[in-house]
């Protein structure tokens, strides 16, 4: 009754006021925006129809030799899964190679069975693990195709998910990287899981899109990206992680190369079935901004000789998004304590219901602009208003503690995902 | 110590070469002496004299693998060093070694251990070649008493092992067949087996001399480059070692961040190795293992070798029952053919026959032999009833030639004694010939793959002598 009573006494300027947040950030970037810019994606793919197939007929004629390459630990049981949803791609002129890093379950023996048996053209096992980034560069330094497809394991790709995903390269003059359209494939399995369904299609489905129209444009997934074999060649591969994707795309983006999204390239994976593997999982994507963009990226926001405009905005972005506005949230919160305490609870319910309207408006409205394996999004309807709570406050929360364990504690070098020997060199260097 | 020269005359060889010892002969057996082996059947021992090694093996070989027992089971010596028989092949089928003839006494009741062993034998020759070897190496085991048969390692074996008294009997390329023999006396519970090695031979030619190489996966080529592949902690860049050491200078500098590699574990280490193949590029970690006969110069996965039990083997009681009575392959009853009497039976009137031939002074009456090679291929393919209705068949056509009281018997399931009273050696063995020609016909038009083939004997009966000797005789004679 309260809240009925409160809502017929609001003004616009009372409004803005008290959501100034919601309506400045949220409504303005993530909505309109992002409506704007898939509009005018979608427009411009309809009119480059022409150019698209010409580009896949050029695919086609030249058909590069291509490198995917898998390195992973303990990833021996979904390999064979991999290997044969690879057997069914449209395109076919590739190797698979696959990199077992310091294994200690089957994973040696099942790949070297598919090794014999002619489903993976190479495995190599590294008796020590040396990390994400020393597995891949061992893959890369085998491989022998022009273009290189970075997968992983776990994953499940479209039948033209390899074709999708290396037609940008012929799309577009000066691509130096495509990453492709990673879903959710659990997404039934638990809450955690659906509610990361929802967040993979707005920020991955339809938010890629709009960064990879704006040209800012910022991580080529892990889990299903494709690089141009030069370019590698230049960079010396992978640096250590956590963070590698995002850090090898910026690096690319410094040589002046583009990096575009496929979001036709459709893969899935599993992702965390609770919120505390969530959390976990979290916590080490939010810390590599803080080591990537704040420290070892830091140069491009440096006008020097290499400034790039599109790459100083797409920092910009992202550190604005992410770190300013998360701090700008908690000043936020502090803000209506100190002036409307009294309404706090009213304020925090309205806040709900404001992020769930443009979450529906973004599941319906933006779902013509999305490319995915599922059927209808209708079965998300239920879970739109909790994923008001899981963006504004879970993701929220574990982003601040990201932050500040890596700008206090540098805690990403402490992170297990990589072995400390690698870790011990990347923190001396402040890589 | 009684050593006498023989007189030239009764042997017809240089009397220097013979020795006797009590009634024992000893024959000389030395470097130059062309002597042909079956010569050395009228003496009781044989003493080889050579300081050749080379030569006494030969000699040792050439002695044991002769088919008759009347050589191969006879007691063989070496004269001179003990060193001699320092070779495991030699000292697994002599029976001793004296340094000089003085020393003679020393071995003369060795002889005749042997030879009262081996009166116990029976001397009937096995129609198969298995079968022969069977008795041979039972026999040499009974009369030596030896209680187990053990393999030697050998370097000139052709599989690494040799069971002396077998493996002589094979060419050096044929020595895998003497696993086979091996196998059929343990199945047949002659031997009992236990494990002492396993050998990897050759599946072509049996051959154990094989080269192990690792080849490459894609093309099978040996020209393999194996590589350590080195991580560099700081950068992350992994490679192979040439990466690392372009220059050649033995200094480690990384290919990526260009910093020199300090402390293997510390700012690096070699997490595995890839071997490149030479001839087609393939990058490989697990090379598959190929083993190359020397022999054939065949070429196969290690998995396809064939894995042999090396065994050392005891005689169990059948296998002495058989050494006594002999082997043989076929498991049919002789006992029961129609028409033909059983082997106790045809010893009996054997016996009795001799007595009479011995008494009336004048009697003349033979033991006549058929053999019947390969004869078993052709009962298998029979069954049990059809082998007997065809011995049957057999003993017919014989008692259809010989004379009605003759005694027909067989002896095993692949030879036929037939005892002719009152007959001459010749008209036995027109007989015997007779009949060789009907059981060729019988067995070309109705078992032309079969493979069986004819050979007839006959002697005239000894007075004195038992059916066993006759026997014998009767197996022994070429």
């Amino acid at each position: 009754m309260d809240f009925v009573t409160y809502w017929n006494s609001l003004t616009w300027e009372k409004a803005f006021r008290i959501y100034w947040y919601f309506f400045i950030f949220e409504l303005t970037r993530f909505v309109t925006l992002e409506y704007v810019v898939l509009w005018r994606w979608k427009y411009r793919r309809r009119r480059d129809r022409d150019k698209y197939q010409e580009a896949t007929f050029r695919l086609f004629q030249e058909a590069p030799f291509v490198s995917i390459i898998v390195p992973g630990k303990n990833e021996g049981k979904h390999i064979y899964k991999l290997a044969k949803s690879l057997q069914n791609q449209t395109y076919r002129n590739f190797e698979l190679i696959v990199i077992d890093d310091g294994s200690d379950d089957e994973t040696e023996k099942i790949c070297n069975t598919l090794s014999k048996n002619g489903f993976i053209d190479l495995f190599i096992r590294n008796y020590v693990r040396g990390g994400k980034a020393s597995g891949a560069n061992l893959a890369f330094r085998y491989s022998k195709g022009d273009i290189v497809v970075h997968l992983d394991a776990d994953c499940s790709y479209s039948n033209d998910a390899i074709e999708k995903i290396l037609v940008p390269f012929y799309f577009e003059p000066n691509i130096g990287a495509v990453g492709g359209n990673v879903q959710v494939r659990n997404e039934s399995e638990s809450l955690a899981t659906s509610l990361q369904s929802i967040e993979y299609q707005n920020v991955i489905g339809s938010g890629r899109v709009v960064t990879s129209e704006l040209g800012i444009y910022r991580i080529v997934s892990g889990a299903f990206g494709a690089f141009r074999r030069d370019i590698l060649d230049r960079l010396g591969g992978w640096d250590i992680g956590p963070g590698l994707d995002g850090d090898i795309t910026v690096k690319i983006r410094k040589l002046g190369y583009q990096v575009r999204f496929a979001p036709d390239a459709l893969c899935v994976t599993s992702v965390p079935n609770t919120f505390r593997k969530l959390a976990k999982q979290r916590r080490r994507w939010d810390k590599s901004l803080i080591r990537f963009r704040v420290r070892k990226h830091k140069d491009v926001f440096v006008p020097n000789k290499a400034f790039q405009i599109p790459l100083f905005l797409s920092f910009v972005e992202n550190v604005t998004f992410n770190l300013i506005l998360n701090v700008k949230w908690y000043l936020y919160i502090v803000d209506m304590m100190i002036n409307f305490s009294n309404m706090l609870g009213t304020i925090i319910l309205m806040n709900l219901i404001l992020y769930t309207l443009a979450n529906y408006f973004k599941l319906i409205f933006f779902a013509p602009f999305r490319t995915s394996f599922r059927e209808s999004w209708l079965g998300q309807v239920i879970y739109v208003p909790l994923s008001a709570i899981y963006t504004g406050y879970f993701l929220r929360i574990v982003r601040t503690y990201a932050y500040i364990a890596e700008l206090l504690f540098k805690s990403s070098y402490k992170d297990p995902w990589n072995p400390g020997k690698t870790s011990f060199y990347a923190k001396a260097r402040r890589i | 110590m009684n050593v006498k020269l023989k007189k030239p005359a009764e042997t017809g060889l240089k009397s220097d070469k013979v020795w006797c010892h009590h009634e024992l002969r000893f024959y000389l057996w030395d470097n130059l002496d062309p002597i042909d082996v079956f010569n050395l059947s009228d003496y009781d021992a044989v003493i080889i004299s050579s300081q050749n090694v080379d030569l006494i093996k030969e000699k040792v070989k050439r002695f044991r693998s002769w088919s008759s027992s009347e050589i191969h089971l006879k007691p063989l010596f070496i004269i001179g060093s003990g060193s001699l028989i320092n070779d495991p092949m030699v000292k697994g089928l002599v029976d001793g070694s004296l340094v000089s003839e003085s020393h003679i006494d020393g071995i003369a009741d060795v002889v005749r251990r042997i030879h009262s062993r081996k009166m116990k034998l029976d001397a009937r020759l096995p129609s198969t070649f298995e079968g022969q070897l069977v008795n041979k190496l039972l026999g040499f085991a009974y009369t030596r008493s030896l209680e187990e048969i053990n393999p030697v390692l050998n370097k000139e074996s052709i599989t690494g092992y040799v069971y002396p008294m077998l493996s002589i009997n094979f060419l050096r390329e044929e020595e895998g067949t003497q696993y086979q023999i091996l196998n059929l006396m343990e199945e047949e519970g002659l031997l009992d087996g236990s494990f002492q090695d396993r050998v990897y031979i050759c599946p072509s030619c049996s051959s154990g001399f094989l080269n192990y190489r690792e080849v490459c996966s894609k093309c099978s080529s040996t020209h393999l480059h194996a590589d350590d592949v080195v991580h560099h902690f700081p950068c992350a860049y992994i490679g192979p070692m040439k990466d690392f050491d372009s220059d050649g200078s033995g200094d480690l500098q990384c290919p990526k961040c260009d910093k020199l590699l300090h402390h293997i574990g510390v700012d690096y280490d070699k997490p595995s190795v890839v071997h490149t193949c030479q001839s087609c590029g393939q990058i490989q970690q697990n090379t598959p293992v190929h083993a190359s006969c020397y022999s054939c110069e065949t070429t196969v996965p290690t998995e396809q070798l064939q894995p042999t039990e090396i065994k050392s083997y005891t005689i169990t009681k059948k296998g002495l029952h058989v050494a006594m009575n002999g082997y043989s392959n076929s498991e049919i009853d002789t006992d029961v053919v129609h028409g033909a009497v059983d082997l106790t039976t045809f010893s009996t009137i054997l016996n009795m026959e001799v007595e009479r031939a011995s008494l009336l002074g004048s009697a003349k009456s033979c033991l006549g032999i058929i053999n019947l090679h390969n004869v078993n291929q052709v009962y298998n393919q029979l069954g049990e009833n059809g082998a007997y209705k065809l011995m049957t068949e057999l003993v017919e056509l014989v008692k259809s030639s010989a004379g009605r009281a003759d005694m027909i018997c067989f002896e095993r399931a692949e030879n036929l004694l037939l005892l002719q009273n009152e007959i001459s050696l010749q008209e036995a063995l027109n007989t015997l010939r007779s009949l060789k020609l009907l059981f060729n016909r019988l067995f070309e038009d109705r078992f032309p793959n079969g493979g069986v083939e004819i050979d007839t004997r006959s002697q005239l009966l000894t007075g004195g002598k038992n059916a066993q000797w006759h026997l014998n005789e009767l197996h022994n004679a070429n």
